[in-house]
């Protein structure tokens, strides 16, 4: 039986939020990293923005729920932050 | 005013006119978001590179500043107030100009030019000498504060044995990107026989010194456009993400609250995405020292 723990959150699905965060944590330590070289911070930021949607899929197969309608809200979140990060970087 | 708020409920909050999902995160108005920030951004870039005057980078640094600001924070720890150098800041003018020049960003250039190359370039001999760098900042106070909180470059700025400083500011295009450059130049001239100390790669001063002043030095960078255009870029960006944020959470918690079944994405991985966007917006446009 799951638990319910959090927002309606599963043990599982804590533990794939938690990958994601580490994911994320880690493509803005590099960002930060790589602080004046903003081709090379975009590039990072977009690769960690195209992770996200791969961690989307991933999880929502898991989970029995990987429709298109979910992952284009996915991409297009993506994308949102791609802009984003254009508007700073590029 | 009932149709605004129904809007606003349309647009913010899971409801059956949207399908239970706020409509701002539906593919329509994701995908319409996109574009209108694509075409904003191309304007933007328009209208900076043809009138720079109306939205341009906003940049307020003088070398008066600068050295009122450190020679506040040195009063402050009761150490000796620093004399401004037309030799040092000509040195850290050269440093600026060698660094736009040769698309570095560092305390050594890449042909192996240290800064104490600079200062003896001038003809300055000394017993100790030291640089700090900025870049990206705006104001002159914002520079000192970075330099301030920064552990090693606190510790430069607050040596006893400095008596000299010199400044250059300098605005230009480093590997692709605007940017002003800040170089700070401490020194202690040489007297007599007394042991040369750099804080980076100590070398023997070959030069004697000369305080004449061969060139002017520039006093400081004052660019003032009717938009800044880095606030423009940092406010755009926290707005909007702001935004979407909050109707993240107002959805995510109606839906917990009415235990609502649906076909979406996970709220809180939006949100989680959302924050590391904001916190690269948050890097971005900070300036940096070095």
């Amino acid at each position: 039986m799951k638990h319910t723990t959090l927002f309606g959150l599963h043990d599982k699905d804590i533990m794939h939020h938690i990958l994601l965060a580490i994911i994320l944590f880690v493509g803005l330590l590099s960002v930060w990293g790589l602080a004046n070289k903003p081709g090379l911070q975009f590039t990072v930021g977009t690769l960690t923005a195209c992770a996200y949607v791969g961690w989307g899929a991933f999880h929502h197969y898991h989970d029995g729920d990987l429709h298109a309608k979910n992952m284009v809200e996915y991409v297009l979140l993506a994308l949102l932050g791609i802009m984003v990060l254009a508007f700073i970087f590029l | 005013m009932d149709t605004l708020i129904a809007s606003l409920r349309h647009y913010v909050t899971p409801h059956h006119t949207n399908n239970h999902r706020p409509a701002l995160l539906h593919p329509t108005a994701l995908s319409g978001l996109v574009v209108l920030l694509l075409c904003f951004q191309i304007s933007v870039r328009f209208i900076h590179r043809a009138r720079p005057d109306i939205l341009g980078f906003a940049t307020n640094i003088s070398i008066d500043q600068l050295t009122s600001f450190t020679n506040k924070q040195r009063e402050e720890q009761s150490l000796s107030t620093l004399t401004l150098s037309p030799t040092l800041s000509r040195a850290a003018e050269k440093k600026a100009k060698d660094m736009f020049e040769k698309g570095y960003w560092a305390h050594n250039a890449p042909d192996g030019a240290t800064p104490w190359d600079f200062i003896h370039g001038e003809g300055y001999r000394y017993t100790y000498a030291g640089e700090n760098l900025a870049r990206d900042f705006s104001y002159s106070k914002d520079v000192v504060d970075a330099w301030m909180a920064s552990p090693s470059h606190r510790d430069n700025l607050m040596r006893p044995e400095y008596q000299e400083i010199g400044f250059a500011v300098v605005n230009g295009t480093l590997n692709g990107s605007e940017t002003t450059l800040v170089v700070q130049m401490f020194g202690t001239k040489r007297e007599g026989t007394a042991i040369v100390q750099e804080t980076k790669k100590p070398i023997i001063p070959e030069v004697s010194a000369r305080e004449v002043d061969r060139n002017p030095v520039q006093l400081g960078v004052v660019n003032e456009p009717a938009i800044d255009m880095s606030s423009l870029q940092r406010n755009i960006s926290f707005m909007m993400l702001g935004v979407f944020m909050t109707v993240l959470i107002i959805d995510g918690m109606m839906i917990w609250k009415h235990r609502t079944v649906r076909i979406a994405g996970h709220n809180m991985a939006h949100f989680i995405f959302l924050l590391m966007i904001a916190g690269i917006v948050l890097v971005g446009t900070s300036g940096s020292v070095l």
